[in-house]
C-alpha cells in the first residue's frame, strides 16, 4: 500500500512540477489515457516520420526538451510492447464478428463453441483464455472470478478498435495477466454522424445496429447500440457418438442454439478548462438463448442469459511534461442457467449468479528529465460474487479485494553515430495484493474461509531504432493469476473448496522487430517476433471420488513461438493483411498443451476500385483464409483434431448518395466457402458454408 | 529497404499466412511419426485381408493370451485401456484409447470407463460411463463386436456395468433417473435394460428399479434443518450374477447432489433372470451407499457388497459416516434368496470409513481403501479386514488423499492396487495373512491417471 502511495504521489507530484508553458510539445503518443485518442491508429499514421526521418539532436542521450518519435510500432501505446491493433470500422466484410477481428492478429486464438453469439474465449500466445486480461479502456471488463472471458457478449463493430497485447503489457494498463492483455476502445465522436447497419445472413441470423457521433470542441458524444439474434439451426456430422460403428452415423441439426443479444454503449468526453479531459464510458449487454450443450447429447430445455451492465469515468490531465489520470468504473454481471432436465449438468439446476465489481485508479506519469519518464499506476478492486441456486445448495458467496501498485521508469533518447539510433528502455515492478473471503451457510451455522496472497511482477523492456522505419524490440516479464473463488472456495457439491491455491505464475520473454514504413506507393507495417512463455502452478481439477473434484496447483508448462504480422496498403487499390502464429507447447511429461494448434494464420486480400463515376465511390472484392493446424483436445495428447482451412469471399459496393456526405454501403460475404465446418472444442460443433449480407448507411453531417 | 525488397518481405507473409500444418507432427500416441502403441493399431488403420476364418477384419491388435487384467487409465475427459499378465508385468501398454479412432463429432472413448465386472470368455466390455452412455465390445482377437448407447439424446443416464448371461442376453445397469417424468419407459433410468450382445441393440426388456426408489427423513445442508421425504433413488451399481439371480447393488442416494441428504437403508436389488423380477434385500446394520458389489474369490454362489456410508451431515462427515460404512458378504441360493455370511460394520468398531474400491482376497477376507482427509492431512490407506472375526490391518499406504483406486486380486496372484501418487500400480504377494510390497508397474500413458484393474 505504502508503495502504492509512494508511487502515485510522485508521479503525480512530477507532473505537477513540470507544469506546462503554453504551446508545449504533447505529440506523445504512449500511454493514452482510458478513452483518450492516439494520434492515428491508421498504418500510416507514423509515415511522415519513415519519410521525414527525425531531427538530429546531437551525440549521446538526447538532453533536450523535445519529445521523439517513437520507434516504428505496431501500437501507439508503448513501442517496447507486442501489441496489435484492429478495427471492425470500414470493415470489407459483412456482420463482423469479434472473434473474427481477434484472430486476424498474430499470437491471438480464439476458440468458440458454436455459432453467432456462442460462447468465445481468447487466448494469447500459448496462454490459457482465463490467463487473459480484458479492459474497457484503462479498467478491467474481466474478472479472475468469472473465468475466461466470454467474446460474445461484446459487439466489436460497437468499438473503435480493440488492442491485443501478447506477454508482458504496458504499464499504464497496470495489469500483470500471464497471456496478456485485449483492450477495446470505445469510439470517440471527431466529426457529426449518423450511421445504421442491418443485417441478415444464413442459420436465421439478423443484426442491427444504430449509431451516432457529435463531435464538438467542448464536448463530444458517441453512441452505438446493436440487437442481433440467430437460430443457429445449421447441419452438423453426427457420429452417433459410436466410433467405431458408422451404421448410425447422419448429419445432424444444432438444436436450442438460438440466440438474441443487445449491445449498447456511450461515450461522453468534455474537453475542462486548463487542460483537463473528463471521460465517460457505459456500457450495458445482454444475450440469451438455448444451450444446446454438446452435440452428442442434445439440450432442448437448458436456457442461459447472460446480462451485463457497466460504466468508466476518468479525469485526466495533461500537462507539459506528465499527465494524471483518476478514473473509477463498475461491472454488474448476472449470469442465469437453467438446466430443468438435466441436460448439461450432473443436476438439475436454476442458477442466478451475481458478480459486482467496483474499481478505483490512479495514474500518472511525468518526465523526471528529458529522458527519463516515470509512470506510477494504483488500483483498488472489489469483488462481490453472489451465487444463487434455485433447486439446490448455494455456494459461498465470496468477495475479493485487490490492490494493485505498479511503477515504471522509461529512459528514451538517442545514441550512435549522428545520433540516428533511437533507443527506448523500460523497467516497470508491479505488486498485487488479493483478499479473498467467502461465507456460506453451512449446517445453519456460518462458515467462513479466507486466502490471502501478494505477489509482484515486472518487466524490463527496450527498443532500438537505428532507422526511423525499422525497431528491434526485447521484453522479459513476470506474470501471475489469481484462482477464482470457485477454485478456492468450492461449490459445496461437486467441487471441494482448497483455499491453499497459490496463484499460477509465468515468466515471458519475447525479441522481434517492427518496420512500419512507406515506400513508393507501398505503406506497410510489419512485425516479427520470437516469444518463449513459461507457466507455472497452473491451477488443474482434480478428481477426488464420486464425481467431485478438488482444484490443485498442478503442472508447469511452456509455449514458445513465432509471431508475424503485417499490412499493407499498394497504392490505392490493394490492402493486404496477414498474421501467423507458430507455437510449440510443451506440458506436464512432455506433452503439448490442449487446444493449442501448431500453426495458425490468416490472410486478408482487398482489391478497392475507388471512385467509378458519381455514385459508386468504391467497389470493393475481398478474400479471406483462416488455418488453424492440427492440435490435441486433451492434456494427454490422445485425441487429435485435424486442422483445418477456412476461406471467406466478398464484396462491398459503397454508394454516394448525394453531395450531402451520406453513404450507402451493400455487402455481401460467403463464409466457409468450401464448408469444412470443423470444432473448436470436440463435440461442439461449428457452422460451415453460410452467407450474410448487409445494408450500411452513414451520413456525415 | 527497397521496394523490391519489402515486396518480397509482403508476399512471403502473406504465403505463410495461407499455409498449413494439418499433419504436423506432434508428440502424443497420436503421431503419424511415432511407432504404433502396443498392441493397437494406428488410427483407423484397417490390417489388410481377411482373418483366417473369413471373420471380420480386427480393428485393434488382438491381445496375447496371457492378457489377465484390464487396466483403465484416465483424466482430462479421455482414457486408455492396456493390459496385465497374471503377475502383474505389461502385457499391452495401450490396446485402446480415446485416440485410436480419428475424432469425429466424438471421442473413441471417453474419460468415464470401466471394464464391467463380468464378461464372457474371449471379449472384452468397455463401459463409457456419464456423458457418453455407451458400451463397446470387442473379442480378445480385437475383433469389433458392437457398440451401442443406452441413454436419450439428452440426458445421460450414467451406465455402471453390464452383464452378458449364457443365454445371450445382456443387460446394463443405469445409475441416473431422468428428471422427466414423462419420458418414455427406456428412457427412464434406474434399471437394468436389456441388450443383444451381438449388436448391442436394446432388446426392450427392462427392469424397474425405480421401485426401490423412497422418501427418506434428510436434513437440509444449509440451514441444518430437518427435512421429511426427501426424494431417494435406488441408484443402481455394479452387477454380479450368481446362477440365475443378478445381484445388483444400490447405492440409494438423493435424486440432487446439491439439496437436501438423504439416504436409504443399504440394499441391493436380487434380479431373477427367468421372470425379471428384483427383490429388494437389506443388509443388516445401517449401512449405506452400497453400489459396490463384486464376487468372491472361487465362489459361485457368494458376492460381497461394500457400502461405503453416506452422512446427512456432508460428504466425510466422519460420525455419520461411520454409522453406515461396512462390508457384507452374501450367499445367493439357487432359489434367488440372499443370505449374509459375515459383516463387518465399521461403526461397531470404531473402525476405519473403509469401503472405498474393495476387493475379495477370497472367502471372508477384503481389500479395501479407506481415504485421507484434506483437512486433517491423513493419507489413503489399503486394508485387509476380515469380515468374520472384524480384524482390520494396514495393507499399504498412499501418499495422499483419494490416490488408491480400484485394484484386483487373482487366486495364486498378486494383489494389484493403482496409486495415483506414484503413477504406477503396487503389487502386493501374499505372504500368510500379510502381504510383501513387489516393484510397482506402470502402464499406458503416463499423462494418465490409473483408475482400475479388473479380471478378463
Amino acid at each position: 500500500m505504502r508503495f502504492l502511495v509512494l508511487t502515485t504521489l510522485l508521479a503525480a507530484a512530477g507532473a505537477a512540477r513540470a507544469q506546462p508553458s503554453e504551446g508545449a510539445p504533447v505529440e506523445r503518443v504512449e500511454g493514452a489515457a482510458a478513452s483518450e485518442p492516439p494520434p492515428s491508429s491508421e498504418p500510416e499514421a507514423d509515415s511522415d516520420a519513415v519519410d521525414e526521418g527525425w531531427e538530429d539532436e546531437g551525440p549521446g542521450l538526447s538532453a533536450s526538451a523535445r519529445v521523439d518519435a517513437p520507434p516504428a510500432s505496431a501500437n501507439v501505446l508503448d513501442a517496447t510492447a507486442a501489441g496489435t491493433e484492429a478495427n471492425a470500422r470500414d470493415a470489407a466484410a459483412a456482420d463482423v464478428s469479434t472473434p473474427e477481428l481477434l484472430l486476424s492478429l498474430p499470437g491471438v486464438d480464439v476458440r468458440q463453441t458454436g455459432a453467432a453469439g456462442a460462447g468465445a474465449f481468447v487466448a494469447l500466445r500459448g496462454a490459457a483464455p482465463n490467463q487473459t486480461t480484458v479492459l474497457l479502456g484503462d479498467l478491467p471488463l474481466s474478472s479472475p472470478d468469472t473465468g475466461a472471458f466470454d467474446l460474445a457478449l461484446l459487439a466489436g463493430t460497437a468499438f473503435d478498435r480493440v488492442e491485443v497485447y501478447r506477454g508482458g503489457a504496458p504499464a499504464w494498463l497496470g495489469s500483470g495477466a500471464i497471456g496478456g492483455v485485449v483492450r477495446f476502445l470505445p469510439p470517440e465522436a471527431v466529426g457529426r454522424r449518423l450511421q445504421a447497419r442491418l443485417g441478415m445472413g444464413s442459420f436465421g441470423r439478423w443484426h442491427l445496429g444504430v449509431g451516432s457521433e457529435v463531435g464538438g470542441p467542448r464536448l463530444s458524444v458517441a453512441t452505438n447500440l446493436e440487437v442481433d439474434g440467430a437460430t443457429n439451426d445449421f447441419p452438423f456430422a453426427d457420429d452417433g457418438g459410436t466410433a467405431f460403428d458408422p451404421s448410425d452415423d447422419s448429419e445432424g441439426r444444432r438444436v436450442n442454439a438460438h440466440t438474441r443479444g443487445a449491445f449498447g454503449l456511450v461515450h461522453v468526453q468534455s474537453e475542462l478548462p486548463r487542460g483537463g479531459q473528463l471521460d465517460a464510458v457505459v456500457h450495458g449487454a445482454s444475450r440469451t438463448g438455448g444451450d444446446p450443450g454438446p452435440a452428442q447429447l442434445t439440450a432442448e430445455a437448458t436456457r442461459r442469459t447472460d446480462v451485463r451492465l457497466g460504466g468508466t469515468a476518468a479525469y485526466s490531465h495533461r500537462f507539459a511534461h506528465g499527465r494524471l489520470q483518476l478514473a473509477a468504473g463498475g461491472n454488474v454481471f448476472e449470469q442465469r442457467v437453467s438446466d430443468p432436465l438435466q441436460e448439461i449438468g450432473l443436476e438439475r439446476n436454476a442458477n442466478r449468479d451475481r458478480f459486482a465489481d467496483a474499481t478505483f485508479r490512479a495514474a500518472g506519469s511525468a518526465d523526471l528529465t528529458p529522458w527519463l519518464e516515470l509512470t506510477a499506476v494504483g488500483a483498488t478492486r472489489t469483488h462481490r460474487y453472489e451465487p444463487d441456486n434455485q433447486l439446490g445448495i448455494d455456494p459461498p458467496s465470496s468477495t475479493r479485494h485487490t490492490l494493485t501498485g505498479t511503477s515504471e521508469l522509461r529512459a528514451h533518447g538517442r545514441a550512435g553515430p549522428a545520433r540516428a539510433v533511437h533507443l527506448e528502455l523500460r523497467g516497470s515492478a508491479r505488486v498485487e495484493h488479493q483478499r479473498t473471503h467467502a461465507a456460506g451457510l453451512r449446517l445453519g451455522r456460518t462458515i467462513r474461509e479466507d486466502s490471502n496472497d501478494t505477489r509482484p511482477t515486472i518487466r524490463l523492456a527496450g527498443a532500438v531504432a537505428p532507422r526511423p522505419w525499422i525497431s528491434f524490440v526485447g521484453s522479459v516479464a513476470t506474470g501471475a493469476r489469481f484462482p477464482s473463488f470457485l477454485e478456492l472456495f468450492g461449490n459445496q457439491s461437486s467441487i471441494v473448496a482448497n483455499v491453499g491455491l497459490g496463484p499460477e505464475q509465468s515468466r515471458a520473454a519475447d525479441v522481434g522487430l517492427v518496420v512500419k514504413g512507406r515506400t513508393s506507393g507501398l505503406r506497410g507495417l510489419l512485425e516479427a517476433r520470437y516469444f518463449d512463455l513459461r507457466v507455472r502452478d497452473i491451477v488443474l481439477a482434480a478428481p477426488t471420488s464420486q464425481q467431485t473434484v478438488r482444484f490443485e496447483n498442478s503442472e508447469d508448462a511452456r509455449s514458445r513461438g513465432l509471431e508475424l504480422g503485417g499490412q499493407a496498403t499498394w497504392g490505392t487499390h490493394i490492402v493486404l493483411r496477414g498474421a501467423m502464429t507458430y507455437l510449440r507447447t510443451r506440458g506436464e511429461r512432455g506433452v503439448e498443451l490442449n487446444w493449442r494448434p501448431r500453426l495458425q494464420s490468416h490472410a486478408h486480400a482487398e482489391v478497392h476500385s475507388r471512385a467509378l463515376g458519381r455514385r459508386v465511390h468504391d467497389l470493393v472484392a475481398f478474400t479471406t483464409v483462416l488455418h488453424r493446424g492440427a492440435y490435441f483436445n486433451d492434456r494427454a495428447n490422445l485425441v487429435r483434431i485435424a486442422g483445418r482451412t477456412w476461406l471467406a469471399l466478398g464484396c462491398r459496393v459503397d454508394l454516394a448518395l448525394s453531395g450531402d456526405g451520406s453513404r450507402l454501403s451493400l455487402l455481401a460475404t460467403a463464409r466457409d466457402v468450401l464448408d469444412r465446418r470443423g470444432q473448436d472444442f470436440l463435440g461442439f460443433p461449428l457452422p460451415g458454408r453460410r452467407y450474410a449480407g448487409e445494408l450500411r448507411y452513414r451520413w456525415d453531417w | 529497404m527497397t521496394e523490391r525488397k519489402t515486396l518480397l518481405f509482403l508476399a512471403l507473409a502473406m504465403a505463410l499466412a495461407g499455409c498449413g500444418d494439418d499433419d504436423g507432427s506432434t508428440t502424443g500416441v497420436m503421431d503419424a511419426g511415432d511407432p504404433p502403441t502396443d498392441g493397437a493399431m494406428p488410427d483407423g488403420e484397417m490390417p489388410d485381408g481377411e482373418m483366417p476364418d473369413g471373420g471380420p477384419d480386427p480393428v485393434l491388435a488382438a491381445l496375447p493370451d496371457t492378457a489377465t487384467f484390464g487396466v483403465v487409465s484416465s483424466g482430462d475427459g479421455v482414457a486408455s485401456v492396456g493390459f496385465l499378465d497374471a503377475s502383474g508385468d505389461v502385457a499391452v501398454d495401450v490396446w485402446i484409447d480415446s485416440g485410436t479412432m480419428p475424432p469425429e463429432l466424438t471421442a473413441t472413448l471417453g474419460g468415464d470407463v470401466v471394464l464391467a465386472t463380468e464378461t464372457p470368455e474371449g471379449t472384452v466390455t468397455l463401459l463409457d460411463r456419464f456423458g457418453a452412455d455407451l458400451i463397446t465390445r470387442f473379442t480378445t482377437g480385437g475383433v469389433f463386436i458392437g457398440q451401442g448407447r443406452f441413454t436419450p439424446e439428452s440426458v445421460s443416464l450414467n451406465l455402471q456395468d453390464a452383464v452378458i448371461l449364457p443365454d445371450g442376453r445382456g443387460f446394463v445397469s443405469r445409475f441416473g433417473q431422468n428428471p422427466d417424468g414423462g419420458a418414455a419407459a427406456e428412457d427412464r433410468g434406474s434399471d437394468l435394460i436389456g441388450f443383444d450382445p451381438a449388436t448391442l441393440e436394446t432388446t426392450g426388456e427392462r427392469i424397474d428399479l425405480s421401485v426401490f426408489n423412497l422418501q427418506s427423513d434428510g436434513i437440509d445442508p444449509e440451514t441444518g434443518d430437518p427435512v421429511s421425504d426427501v426424494n431417494v433413488l435406488a441408484r443402481p451399481g455394479r452387477i454380479v450374477r450368481r446362477g440365475d439371480t443378478l445381484v445388483v447393488g444400490l447405492g440409494r442416494l438423493p435424486a440432487s447432489f446439491t439439496g437436501p441428504r438423504a439416504s436409504g437403508p443399504g440394499a441391493v436389488a436380487l434380479v431373477a433372470t427367468g421372470g425379471l423380477d428384483a427383490t429388494l434385500f437389506e443388509l443388516p446394520g445401517g449401512l449405506a451407499n452400497c453400489d459396490q458389489v463384486l464376487p468372491v474369490l472361487g465362489s459361485a454362489t457368494d458376492v460381497i457388497v461394500s457400502c461405503k456410508g453416506y452422512s446427512n451431515l456432508g460428504f466425510g462427515e466422519e460420525t455419520g459416516t461411520r454409522e453406515t460404512v461396512g462390508i457384507v458378504r452374501l450367499s445367493i441360493a439357487a432359489s434367488g434368496e440372499a443370505s449374509v455370511v459375515s459383516s463387518w460394520e465399521a461403526a461397531t468398531a470404531d473402525g476405519p470409513l473403509a469401503g472405498w474400491n474393495t476387493l475379495s482376497l477370497g472367502g471372508d477376507v477384503v481389500a479395501t481403501v479407506a481415504f485421507g482427509d484434506f483437512v486433517a492431512e491423513t493419507d489413503d490407506e489399503l486394508l485387509r479386514i476380515d469380515l468374520s472375526t472384524g480384524d482390520v490391518s494396514v495393507i499399504a499406504t498412499g501418499a495422499g488423499q483419494f490416490v488408491l483406486s480400484q485394484g484386483a486380486f487373482t487366486e495364486g496372484g498378486p494383489l494389484l492396487v493403482p496409486d495415483g501418487a506414484m503413477g504406477a500400480i503396487r503389487r502386493f504377494t501374499p505372504a500368510g495373512e500379510g502381504f510383501t510390497e513387489e516393484t510397482a508397474v506402470t502402464i499406458g500413458p503416463p499423462t494418465l491417471t490409473i483408475r482400475s484393474i479388473a479380471a478378463l
